[in-house]
């Protein structure tokens, strides 16, 4: 039972909606997890949420930053979901992928993707949100659930985390992509 | 700051698998919608629930009223306890506590379930915690009958070979606390639940329903149930663990992706408590929102 009748024209609203913002919120959703798997079941707790709301939403206006903010909570609180049960693996598990062999020099996009999984998760999202999703300070803390201060806190925290992390290579990448060598 | 950007630029050059398309991700959403929908679960006065197929009630699973239950198993009471079987309440708190919790307080239920685990048991799986701080609103309008999951945790537990599980939940029905009898028909959830050996402890001034079935399947099962304001918390404890039965009728596009190893350990050599024991957990404090 959904929240529409079969073929009731709001689903097609629904799914042109979806097909036009599921890849970008999916995308978001990687960069802050950084798992294309986790990200595509971010992205459709996002828009299932969005579904049952749907009917009770009269400014669609709105519908970006409510599946947003959907997204960015259920990524923060990841273990709401009581089925995600977490198992020990054992040495030797047939669960374990084998050891990639070594390539060499590693793959920048791999450096970057872990150094943005080393920064806490709402300092993560904040970066995110503001320099990637191009959100404002108040889009973002009331995505977040918090105030103005503590979203430009955060950022602070989250930038400086990244320079820790990335060290000269941040200097590097504030040269356009097209500049890059 | 372009660098931010970049990184993230950077980032979303890793290939992506392909995105579900627009029918596929409404199909999903309605059925989701519908589970949800079915988790307020109509009936049954007790649950043992779990949770994405492993859901399951009592009344679901066949829990089968008991030809010939077994006498708990004796245990030196740690509070004052008295149980009289079919009387009516004469110690009705003069404010029950509510019913209303998020779903969060599985966290509770799980650390006092696991604290009463008994000793020469392992615990081997907790199940059901959830972090979710959404509270049901007390607005919210249920059919007779129907009951609100609010918090719910499972934690499974082993001894020689057998194992069993300790179960609590917090279920929301809007419905006010019980004067008279505990054990009447009127607030068991269905015929099956009214037969069921009943009787009424009271520890520490509280009014603990206890009942118990016995299966071949998974020996004996007590359930302590302390009414609320607007639901009830329920314990239980299972001497053995029933079986996992796959859903048979799965839509085409779902995909079991961690199917059961297919081992399933006999029950307990005893229960793993008494009916005694089982409502003085009912009765815990810590239990409550």
């Amino acid at each position: 039972m959904g929240v529409f009748g079969r073929g009731d024209p709001r689903e097609s609203d629904f799914v042109a909606y979806y097909a036009s913002h599921a890849n970008q919120l999916r995308n978001t959703a990687y960069l802050l997890c950084g798992d294309w798997h986790l990200a595509e079941d971010l992205t459709q707790n996002a828009f299932t949420k969005l579904y049952q709301a749907w009917h009770r939403i009269e400014r669609h206006d709105v519908l970006d930053q409510y599946t947003r903010r959907v997204l960015v909570r259920a990524f923060l609180d990841e273990r709401r979901r009581p089925w995600r049960r977490e198992r020990a693996t054992v040495p030797g598990s047939a669960d374990l992928d084998a050891v990639a062999p070594d390539q060499g020099r590693p793959d920048e996009r791999v450096v970057l993707r872990t150094a943005l999984a080393r920064l806490p998760k709402r300092r993560r999202a904040v970066l995110v949100l503001r320099f990637w999703a191009d959100l404002s300070v108040e889009q973002v803390a009331d995505i977040l659930g918090c105030s103005a201060g503590t979203v430009k806190s955060q950022t602070a925290d989250g930038l400086a985390d990244l320079r820790q992390v990335l060290g000269g290579a941040l200097e590097d990448l504030k040269r356009p992509l097209g500049g890059r060598q | 700051m372009n660098e931010i950007k970049t990184i993230c630029e950077l980032v979303l050059d890793d290939p992506a698998p392909p995105l579900r398309d627009g029918a596929a991700a409404l199909a999903i959403a309605r059925r989701t919608t519908a589970r949800r929908n079915r988790l307020r679960v109509a009936g049954s006065g007790v649950v043992a629930a779990a949770v994405a197929g492993v859901l399951v009630t009592p009344a679901v699973t066949g829990w089968q009223a008991a030809s010939a239950p077994a006498p708990p198993p004796e245990a030196g009471p740690a509070m004052e306890t008295t149980a009289a079987p079919r009387t009516p309440a004469t110690t009705t708190p003069a404010k029950p506590p509510s019913a209303h919790v998020a779903a969060a307080h599985s966290h509770v239920l799980a650390a006092v379930l696991k604290a009463a685990v008994p000793p020469g048991h392992t615990v081997t799986e907790v199940d059901g915690l959830s972090d979710d701080k959404t509270v049901y609103t007390r607005k919210l309008r249920l059919k007779p009958n129907e009951q609100v999951l609010g918090a719910y945790t499972q934690v499974e537990i082993a001894a020689g070979g057998g194992e069993g599980q300790l179960m609590a939940a917090i279920l929301y029905d809007g419905r006010p606390y019980p004067n008279g009898d505990l054990c009447s028909p009127k607030l068991a959830g269905s015929a099956a639940d009214a037969a069921l050996p009943c009787e009424v402890f009271t520890v520490n001034g509280v009014q603990i329903k206890v009942t118990r079935s016995q299966n071949a399947e998974y020996g004996e099962v007590i359930s302590a149930v302390r009414y609320l304001d607007g639901g009830e918390l329920m314990v239980s404890s299972w001497q053995g663990i029933p079986r996992h039965e796959p859903d048979g009728n799965l839509p085409p596009d779902a995909v079991n992706k961690k199917p059961r190893d297919g081992v399933h350990h006999p029950p307990l050599a005893d229960p793993p408590l008494s009916a005694q024991q089982v409502a003085e957990l009912a009765a815990e404090p810590a239990m409550l929102p």
